[in-house]
């Protein structure tokens, strides 16, 4: 009785079933390891971020604050100016 | 053992006859799973590598509204400056025509009629001087973002 498994048509299935596999297996292991690379760069890219922000975000306040100040002190001369103006008529 | 394959005829009804059951399985299950490595893995994959990449570029990004925030910042406060110095000069100037306007009209007072024609003239020039200011105050009031509701009242001296 013939010996399926021995057959030039098994030993076809099985090199395109290997082939299959070895490809999702070789494509699937260049990408993770890609992937975790990407991630790990961003995740202290990221820490990097936030460290700098938590510096510049109170001198962004204390800018908008101050800009706040000088356009009060600017509201401020406009309004003395108008007085004066008033004053003239 | 020496392998023999016929390709005179082909017959997938023949190849797929004389293939082992389990294997037709296990290649059937092999394709399954490279469909779904295909459609939803490696989907996946790509979609997570394209989300780290757009989170590269959201960083650079904030690094440059960072650095462009320094510059409004250094450029918004010398303006806000400018304007400042620019008021308190206006408003000194001011003043000073007040004064000065004050003392001509005390001088016109006290003159009577002498030299009528003479303080006329001198009113007139007077009232340039004034409609000149008017002017530049409201076209720095124009300029001003912000300042487009002030409104300021300017009564020129009539002849």
């Amino acid at each position: 009785m013939e010996n399926k498994w021995k057959t030039p048509q098994s030993i076809i299935t099985i090199l395109i079933i290997l082939l299959i596999f070895i490809y999702i297996g070789v494509d699937s292991f260049s990408t993770k390891p890609k992937i975790k690379k990407d991630l790990n760069e961003v995740k202290v890219q990221y820490n990097e971020l936030s460290t700098f922000l938590d510096e510049k975000i109170p001198e962004i306040d204390s800018t908008f604050i101050e800009h706040a100040k000088q356009i009060d002190e600017q509201k401020e001369q406009i309004g003395e100016l108008n007085k004066t103006f008033g004053n003239l008529k | 053992m020496g392998i023999n394959i016929s390709l005179e005829k082909f017959s997938l009804n023949k190849f797929w006859e004389r293939t082992p059951t389990v294997l037709k399985y296990i290649l059937i299950v092999a394709i399954f799973i490279v469909t779904f490595y295909f459609f939803f893995s490696k989907r996946i994959d790509n979609y997570h590598l394209s989300e780290i990449d757009s989170m590269k570029k959201g960083i650079d990004a904030t690094y440059e509204l960072i650095d462009n925030f320094e510059t409004f910042r250094q450029e918004q406060g010398q303006y806000n400056k400018e304007v400042l110095t620019y008021l308190q000069n206006l408003h000194s100037l001011v003043n000073e025509l007040n004064i000065s306007t004050n003392r001509k009209l005390d001088m016109i007072l006290k003159s009577g009629n002498e030299n009528a024609n003479d303080l006329v003239e001198k009113l007139s020039l007077l009232n340039e001087s004034f409609e000149k200011l008017s002017n530049a105050y409201q076209e720095i009031v124009k300029e001003e973002p912000g300042f487009e509701n002030l409104e300021i009242g300017v009564k020129k001296n009539n002849k």
